[in-house]
């Protein structure tokens, strides 16, 4: 399919939805610095940046392929939503992981949801989750296993992960998303349950 | 936009409460259609780095024949 000189975003998408899958690239180039700005502008950090500009396009991707997007003419208004309420998730883990520090980039280890007061209970069940968690990740293949703990326990990048296990980001994807699938069936096989309320 | 200006200052003056207190407003305002903002953010102007955009074009690549369904890790709770 031949793309029109200057298409607008509308033509872009619906090329796309067509089974065009180069008129996103189009669309991208079209609007990265400004999604790339907004990001950036709250967060403050160029990797958390990245990560979220990543996630934002896979979301876009998806929910393209998916015929989740109702087209309006407001193409860029919709994926800026989608990056700030990716940006909302970012703070609302934050605030969890840490619950009184002003500062979002430096840990104080004193200020940990560890040394807030709370229920024992909730505090077993938590405990109880992550050893799940825990012991679903060592039954893993070792190349599955490393790209969650790297992802997921040491919070690096998927390039950073590609970079240090000497593969490439495709691969590294592909590894994650096999160790979900084989997470899920066992959580499923087991019927274990994985929810804290 | 007088929210958006506050968040560009939010490293000095907001707790994580005050910031997803102010996200959530901006959430409401349906500011994303706002030529200010766009104006604000080519003002702006921070470049996304080629390497980040070739990754999502590859990423669009590499999975156009895979189920895209498959939910996100995150709903296992691993963090």
């Amino acid at each position: 399919m031949k793309l029109r000189q200057n298409p607008t975003d509308y033509d872009l998408v619906k090329q796309y939805i067509d089974g065009n899958h180069d008129s996103i690239d189009i669309l991208i180039n079209r609007h990265k610095d400004r999604i790339y700005t907004y990001i950036y502008l709250i967060v403050k950090n160029h990797q958390l940046s990245e990560d979220i500009f990543q996630d934002t396009f896979i979301k876009v991707i998806r929910s393209l392929r998916l015929g989740k997007y109702q087209d309006n003419g407001k193409f860029l208004a919709w994926v800026l939503r989608i990056a700030h309420n990716l940006i909302i998730d970012h703070f609302r883990r934050e605030k969890q992981n840490n619950t009184f520090s002003k500062d979002d980039y430096e840990l104080d280890i004193f200020n940990s949801n560890k040394f807030c007061e709370g229920n024992c209970e909730d505090d077993l069940i938590r405990d109880q989750i992550h050893d799940d968690i825990r012991e679903l990740v060592e039954e893993l293949p070792p190349d599955q296993r490393e790209v969650v703990i790297l992802r997921h326990y040491k919070g690096l990048s998927f390039k950073d992960i590609a970079d240090q296990t000497d593969v490439s980001i495709n691969t590294a994807l592909g590894r994650m998303r096999y160790a979900l699938i084989n997470m899920r069936k066992i959580i499923e096989e087991r019927n274990m349950s994985l929810t804290f309320q | 936009m007088n929210e958006i200006y506050s968040l560009l200052q939010h490293d000095v003056l907001f707790s994580p409460d005050e910031m997803l207190s102010l996200l959530d407003t901006i959430s409401d305002l349906n500011l994303f259609e706002s030529s200010d903002l766009y104006q604000l953010l080519d003002e702006f102007k921070i470049k996304a780095s080629g390497e980040l955009v070739e990754r999502i074009q590859t990423f669009n690549r590499s999975t156009l024949n895979v189920d895209l369904r498959i939910p996100d890790i995150r709903e296992l709770m691993l963090n």
